[in-house]
């Protein structure tokens, strides 16, 4: 055969750069001590110039942006896994410092039981043991569930605990008692998702907190930006996958671990003997949601390429913010309008509307008339589609 | 007949995998032939993996994802797998992979 197309399909694997074995004597920073981990996948570093470097990173992050006050309050959320545990530890060391470095904000720590796929003792099992965990970080906590917050349309102090949380094995069915139960993984998902945004900004305003802190890292950012674009949440990225999300005027919700991986959090615990809560995880088909296939796709990457997800995360950060006066009723994102290009949503709905319509070739005025425009846009996009999950109530 | 005395400690959600228990005192027979981490690790899947091998171990190394720690310092600074095991040494896993 004089073809020769293919032979060289293997070619390309020579350039393939190869993982290398770090063989650095001394610590990247410090370049005396013998080096403890490697991050990044090359750079070597000590202990304690680790820990040095983790402690900075936190601070600078909360400092840069210039945003919270002394004597404010903030609301940390509190979930079973080592991020939030890290992001306490954090918190209370810079709140322990004698130091003009010291943090000086009011905490308030909030678990939201919302762990469903696990049995009831369980589940009891893990808010105990959150218990301990922030209280030994002294800490004061309360107790809010997730399905008594989805049901419950009265005031959110008398969902608010400290002590005896009532949690039962209808919980879960409570919560998705609204939502057509044909609904897939993605939606409820993504339900789920908005109706705890909701909730920790009603305790944060309860409690008279001007900031949340939640516990994403770096992989859960780039995860929940790639979610986003598939969903057809692009103009809310800014808000989702950035620092900072200040769609509600009062309250902003903080990100103040967004810079770090895994690995940093997971040494930091380990260094600092920190032990936390670990539930079990529900055992998902990765197949069966955005969401998940998501966080499969982004954990590849982060084990194998690891600057990418910064570089996908940074880029997320240029993007720009949607300024709208209307704002959607399910995600309270402010709606893309009056924008002076085509947006993409605007073609997916010329679109439909054009495979919809019997065309009349001899009346085209339709064309010209704008879209959408019989009744006030109560949803954003991605959620109009999952308010048709919902069932009407 | 001579053992190696190691201990082996699984976190972060890693120890659902051996049974719920994080701390493991094991001794390992010596043979002839060296005691690596890789080693290590078929010795974990036949004697004390419980379930699902899978999540731990994939192509001859541990799951990527899975922090390995030998005396409280990564293993990548020690040749990962082909580092030789010596008495009293700790080996730390710790599961990254949380959530689902």
């Amino acid at each position: 055969m004089m073809c020769s197309v293919g032979d060289d399909i293997f070619e390309g694997d020579k350039f393939m750069p190869t993982k290398q074995v770090t063989t650095s004597k001394t610590c990247n920073k410090c370049k005396t001590a013998e080096p403890q981990l490697v991050l990044r996948g090359k750079d070597a570093y000590c202990k304690s110039c680790f820990l040095e470097g983790v402690t900075h990173k936190f601070k600078s992050t909360l400092g840069k942006s210039k945003l919270i006050r002394p004597r404010d309050r903030v609301l940390i959320v509190y979930e079973d896994n080592g991020n939030s545990t890290a992001l306490l530890h954090m918190v209370r060391n810079g709140l322990n410092l004698s130091t003009p470095k010291k943090l000086n904000f009011i905490p308030v720590v909030v678990f939201v039981e919302d762990q469903y796929h696990l049995p009831l003792k369980e589940r009891h099992n893990v808010i105990e043991q959150a218990k301990e965990v922030i209280t030994a970080l002294n800490f004061d906590l309360i107790l809010v569930s997730l399905a008594q917050y989805a049901t419950n349309s009265g005031s959110i102090d008398k969902l608010i605990y400290s002590e005896g949380l009532t949690i039962s094995e209808s919980d879960k069915d409570e919560l998705f008692k609204n939502v057509q139960t044909d609904t897939s993984d993605t939606n409820k998902t993504e339900l789920i998702s908005i109706i705890k945004r909701n909730l920790l900004i009603e305790v944060a305003k309860h409690l008279d907190c001007k900031y949340v802190f939640t516990s994403e890292i770096s992989m859960d950012i780039t995860t929940n930006l790639l979610k986003n674009v598939s969903l057809g949440r692009g103009s809310q990225i800014p808000l989702e996958s950035g620092f900072c999300d200040d769609r509600d005027t009062q309250v902003k919700i903080l990100r103040p671990l967004y810079l770090f991986d895994s690995k940093e959090i997971e040494y930091y615990n380990k260094y600092n003997n920190i032990t936390y809560v670990h539930a079990r995880t529900d055992e998902v088909n990765t197949y069966s949601s955005i969401h998940t296939l998501m966080k499969k796709f982004v954990m590849d990457l982060q084990n194998n390429f690891p600057s990418t997800v910064t570089t996908v995360l940074k880029t997320g950060d240029k993007i720009e913010r949607v300024k709208g006066k209307a704002i959607c009723q399910l995600c309270k994102a402010p709606l893309c309008d009056n924008v002076p290009q085509l947006t993409s949503e605007e073609s997916t709905k010329f679109s439909s509307l054009i495979s919809n319509t019997k065309v009349d070739f001899t009346n085209l005025d339709f064309v010209d008339k704008p879209l959408d425009q019989t009744d006030e846009r109560v949803f954003c996009l991605s959620c109009n589609e999952l308010s048709k999950c919902l069932i009407n109530s | 007949m001579a053992v190696l005395q190691i201990g082996l400690e699984f976190g972060g959600g890693a120890e659902i995998l051996v049974g719920n228990q994080k701390v493991h005192e094991i001794s390992l027979l010596i043979t002839d032939k060296l005691w690596t981490i890789g080693g290590l690790l078929h010795w974990i899947k036949d004697n004390i993996l419980k379930e699902r091998p899978e999540l731990f171990l994939q192509n001859g190394s541990v799951r990527p994802g899975i922090l390995v720690l030998v005396n409280d310092a990564d293993w990548e600074l020690m040749d990962t797998v082909n580092y030789e095991l010596k008495p009293n040494d700790r080996i730390v896993f710790i599961s990254t992979l949380h959530g689902g």
